[in-house]
C-alpha cells in the first residue's frame, strides 16, 4: 500500500470510521449480531492478504546500503549473521569475532595501521579478550602474490562499513604466537603468525 | 547441537516448574508455555548469579538450576503435584518432540537478521561470561535491558557463536499460547466451540502472518519477547478476574517480569495492566500481597542495583529516570499496601483506570504543549509506520478500524483491564518520547517495533467484543425459544 497523501487518507479513514461507529449506534442488535458473522471474513480476507502481498512487503530498507529480504544465512556463525543477516555491518562488530577466533592471542600491529582502523586496543582486549596489543615494527603492506597466497588460506571474511573486507584466517597454531594485522590496498587480514610462510613477513 | 539440547532443556524445566500449578492451571497451557518460564528463570538466574559476584559457568548455573530443582521438587512432594498421568506424561514428550523439531529446522534454516542493536546485545551477552557486570556492561544493561543478553550469554557456555534458534522457539511458543489462551478466553465469553475454533485460527493466522510479526521471529530483539510475555500477563490478569482462579494471576504477574526485564522502559508499561488488575478488585487482598508485591520488590531491587552501579547512565536510563522507575514501583507497592482500606477501597480503586488514563493525557497535552514539533514528528511518523513504513501490512489498519467500532458495543466482563490498558499503552508510548529523540519513519522505529506488544492484545479486544455480542444474541435467542 502506497498512502502518498495521509492527510487525505485520514480524513477519508475517520469518515468511514465515523459512518459505521454511527451506524453501530444507531442499529445496535443488529450491527452486532452483523458485526459478529462478517470478523471472521475480515479476518480470512487479511489473512488472504498477509499471504498473498508478502513478496512485495519483503523488500525494505534498514539502512541506504541494506536491502533485507529473508535470506537463509550460510552458516550457523555470527559472521555470517553480520555479513548476510544483517545491515551495514559495523566496524565495532569486530572485537566478537576477534572474541570468538582469537581468545588469548596477543596483537602485534604497526601503530599507524591501528590508528587508521579506529580500532580500539582497549577493546580488543575487553571486548575482543585478547590478552595484549603490542605495536611492532613491520611492514605490514602485502603485495598482490602475498595477499593471494593468504587468500587461499582457511578464513572467513566480511565487508564493513568502512569500505574494507576483513579476512580472519583460522586454523591451528601456537597460541603464544602473536596474531599479526596485515594489510592490502582495503583488505585487512588478521593472520596468527604461525600459519604465514617464512618470507612473507619480517618481524 | 548443544543449543537444541540447551533451549529443549529450558522448556522441560519450565513445564517442571509450572506443574506445580497443574491443580488450576491447565495441563495444556503449562506444557506449550513451559519455554518462557524457562527462558525466565535462566535469565534470572544468570542475573543473580553475576550481582552475587558468583562466577557465570557452566557449573555456576548448573548449580543454580540443580538448588531450584530441588526446591520445585520439596514444591511438588508437597503439593502433591509430581504425579502425573500417562496422558500428560505423553503430552509433554510430544510437545518436547515438537519443540525440538521446530528448534532443528530453526538451526538448520537459519533465517537470523541483526541490526546494530541486535549485535550490541549479542556481544554483550558474550560479555558477561568474561567480565560480569562490568561498568561497561552496565551502561549496555541501562540501554537495552537484559534479558536478551543473559539469554544469549548462554551461547559462550555452548561453545556457539550466538542463539539463532532462540527467536524462532519464543515466536513458536508465543504462537501457540496466543492461540491457546484466545481459545480459553472466547470460552469464557459463551461462544460455541465451532465459533471459538473459527475465530482464534484465523486471528492467529492473522498476527502471525503479518510481516513484521513473521519478520521478528528472526530478528534477534527484545520486541516479540516482550510480546509474548506481555499478552501472557494481560491474558492470565483477565482470567484471574473472570475464572476467580488466583493462579492465573501468579502466571500473569511471572509473565510481566519476563516482560519488565526485556526492556528498560517496559516497567512503566507492566505498572499500567497492573494498577487496573488492583482497581478491578476481583482477586483477594492476601493473593495481591503475595504475587504484586515480591514482583514490585524484585523489580525495585535490580533498578537500585542499576542506580547503584551505573555512574552518569545513558540517554534511556541515567540516575533520574531510574529513581522515576523506583518511585513507581514503590508508589504502586503502596497502593497494594493500601487496597484493602475501605475508603481506598470504595472511591479510588472503582475510578482508578479513569483516574490514570486522564493523568496520562493531561500529562501528554503538557508535553506536547513544551515540545510541539517533537511530538508533531513523531506522531505523524508512528501514524506513517503503523500504516505504510512499518511492514504491518493492511494489519493496524483494519484493527485501528474495528478497536474503535469496538468500544461502542456491548460491554464484557474484565473489559477495562484491555480498554484501559491499551489505551495507557499509546498514551505512555507517546509520553515516553518527551524524553528521547522523536519517534520516525522506519520499520526500525523504537515506537513501531514497541506496536508489537500491543497488537496481539488490539486483536485479542476485537475478538473479545465480537464474541461476547454474538454470545449475548445467542443467549437472548436461546431465552426466547425456551420461553
Amino acid at each position: 500500500m502506497v498512502i502518498e497523501n495521509l492527510k487525505f487518507f485520514l480524513l477519508i479513514f475517520l469518515a468511514i470510521l465515523g459512518l459505521v461507529t454511527l451506524l453501530a449506534f444507531k442499529f445496535r442488535e443488529k450491527f452486532w449480531k452483523l458485526f459478529g458473522s462478517v470478523l471472521p471474513l475480515i479476518l480470512g480476507a487479511l489473512f488472504i492478504y498477509n499471504i498473498l502481498s508478502y513478496p512485495s512487503l519483503n523488500w525494505f530498507v534498514i539502512f541506504p546500503s541494506y536491502q533485507g529480504p529473508f535470506q537463509r544465512l550460510p552458516s550457523n556463525e555470527l559472521i555470517s549473521l553480520y555479513d548476510v543477516g544483517s545491515a551495514e555491518a559495523r566496524i565495532g562488530w569486530i572485537y566478537s569475532l576477534i572474541e570468538i577466533y582469537y581468545p588469548g592471542k596477543t596483537l602485534g600491529v604497526p601503530e599507524e595501521v591501528l590508528d587508521s582502523l579506529d580500532l580500539s586496543p582497549e577493546l580488543l582486549v575487553t571486548q575482543g579478550r585478547l590478552a595484549d596489543v603490542v605495536t611492532l615494527e613491520f611492514d605490514s603492506e602485502l603485495n598482490d602474490d602475498q595477499a593471494d597466497q593468504i587468500l587461499g588460506m582457511e578464513a572467513v571474511s566480511i565487508r564493513l562499513d568502512d569500505g574494507n573486507l576483513y579476512h580472519f584466517l583460522t586454523g591451528e597454531t601456537d597460541p603464544k604466537s602473536y596474531l599479526l594485522l596485515l594489510k592490502h590496498g582495503n583488505q585487512i587480514f588478521f593472520v596468527p603468525e604461525g600459519l604465514l610462510p617464512d618470507e612473507e613477513v619480517n618481524l | 547441537m548443544g543449543q537444541i539440547l540447551f533451549l529443549t532443556g529450558l522448556q522441560l524445566f519450565g513445564v517442571y516448574f509450572g506443574l506445580l500449578f497443574k491443580r488450576k492451571i491447565p495441563f495444556v497451557f503449562i506444557v506449550i508455555t513451559g519455554y518462557l518460564w524457562g527462558a525466565l528463570i535462566w535469565v534470572v538466574g544468570g542475573t543473580l548469579l553475576q550481582i552475587l559476584n558468583i562466577p557465570f559457568t557452566v557449573p555456576g548455573m548448573a548449580s543454580f538450576f540443580g538448588l531450584l530443582a530441588l526446591g520445585i521438587a520439596v514444591l511438588h512432594a508437597r503439593k502433591e503435584t509430581w504425579k502425573s498421568s500417562k496422558r500428560e506424561l505423553s503430552l509433554i514428550f510430544w510437545a518436547a518432540l515438537v519443540f525440538v523439531l521446530v528448534l532443528l529446522l530453526a538451526s538448520h534454516f537459519n533465517f537470523s537478521i541483526a541490526s546494530p542493536d541486535s549485535a550490541v546485545m549479542i556481544a554483550t551477552g558474550r560479555r558477561f561470561t568474561f567480565e560480569g557486570f562490568s561498568p561497561a556492561i552496565i551502561e549496555e544493561l541501562s540501554l537495552r535491558g537484559v534479558f536478551l543478553p543473559q539469554l544469549q550469554s548462554a551461547s559462550v557456555l555452548l561453545g556457539d557463536d550466538y542463539l539463532y534458534a532462540a527467536q524462532p522457539a519464543f515466536g513458536f511458543t508465543f504462537l501457540l499460547a496466543y492461540f491457546y489462551l484466545s481459545q480459553r478466553i472466547l470460552c469464557q465469553l459463551g461462544l460455541n466451540k465451532r465459533q471459538v475454533l473459527v475465530y482464534t485460527l484465523l486471528a492467529t493466522l492473522v498476527l502471525f502472518t503479518t510481516y513484521f510479526i513473521a519478520f521478528q521471529f528472526f530478528y534477534i530483539h527484545t520486541n516479540l519477547i516482550s510480546a509474548a510475555y506481555l499478552f501472557v500477563a494481560v491474558a492470565g490478569f483477565w482470567l484471574a478476574s473472570v475464572e476467580g482462579v488466583e493462579d492465573w494471576l501468579v502466571v500473569g504477574i511471572l509473565a510481566l517480569m519476563g516482560f519488565s526485564l526485556a526492556r528498560t522502559e517496559a516497567p512503566l508499561f507492566a505498572l499500567l495492566f497492573l494498577v487496573l488488575v488492583i482497581s478491578a478488585d476481583r482477586v483477594s487482598y492476601q493473593i495481591r500481597l503475595k504475587t504484586i508485591l515480591p514482583y514490585l520488590s524484585s523489580l525495585v531491587f535490580w533498578y537500585l542495583y542499576l542506580y547503584w552501579r551505573m555512574g552518569e547512565g545513558t540517554y534511556i536510563l541515567n540516575p533520574e529516570r531510574t529513581l522515576l522507575v523506583i518511585g513507581s514501583l514503590a508508589a504502586l507497592a503502596l497502593l497494594v499496601l493500601l487496597s484493602a482500606v475501605k475508603a481506598i477501597k470504595r472511591y479510588l480503586l472503582p475510578h482508578l483506570p479513569r483516574i490514570m488514563l486522564g493523568l496520562l493525557v493531561l500529562l501528554l497535552i503538557f508535553m506536547i504543549i513544551q515540545k510541539t514539533d517533537h511530538f508533531r514528528i513523531s506522531i505523524y511518523g508512528s501514524i506513517y509506520n503503523l500504516l505504510e513504513t512499518g511492514e504491518w501490512g493492511l494489519t493496524w489498519l483494519v484493527f485501528s478500524f474495528l478497536f474503535v467500532v469496538s468500544l461502542t458495543g456491548p460491554r464484557m466482563p474484565g473489559e477495562e483491564l484491555l480498554l484501559y490498558g491499551i489505551a495507557s499503552f499509546f498514551a505512555t508510548l507517546l509520553a515516553i518520547v518527551y524524553f528521547r529523540v522523536p519517534y520516525h519513519t522506519s520499520w526500525g522505529d523504537s515506537a513501531n517495533r514497541m506496536f508489537t506488544h500491543i497488537l496481539p492484545i488490539v486483536i485479542l479486544y476485537v475478538l473479545m467484543k465480537a464474541a461476547h455480542s454474538l454470545s449475548i444474541d445467542t443467549t437472548s435467542e436461546e431465552k426466547a425459544t425456551s420461553n
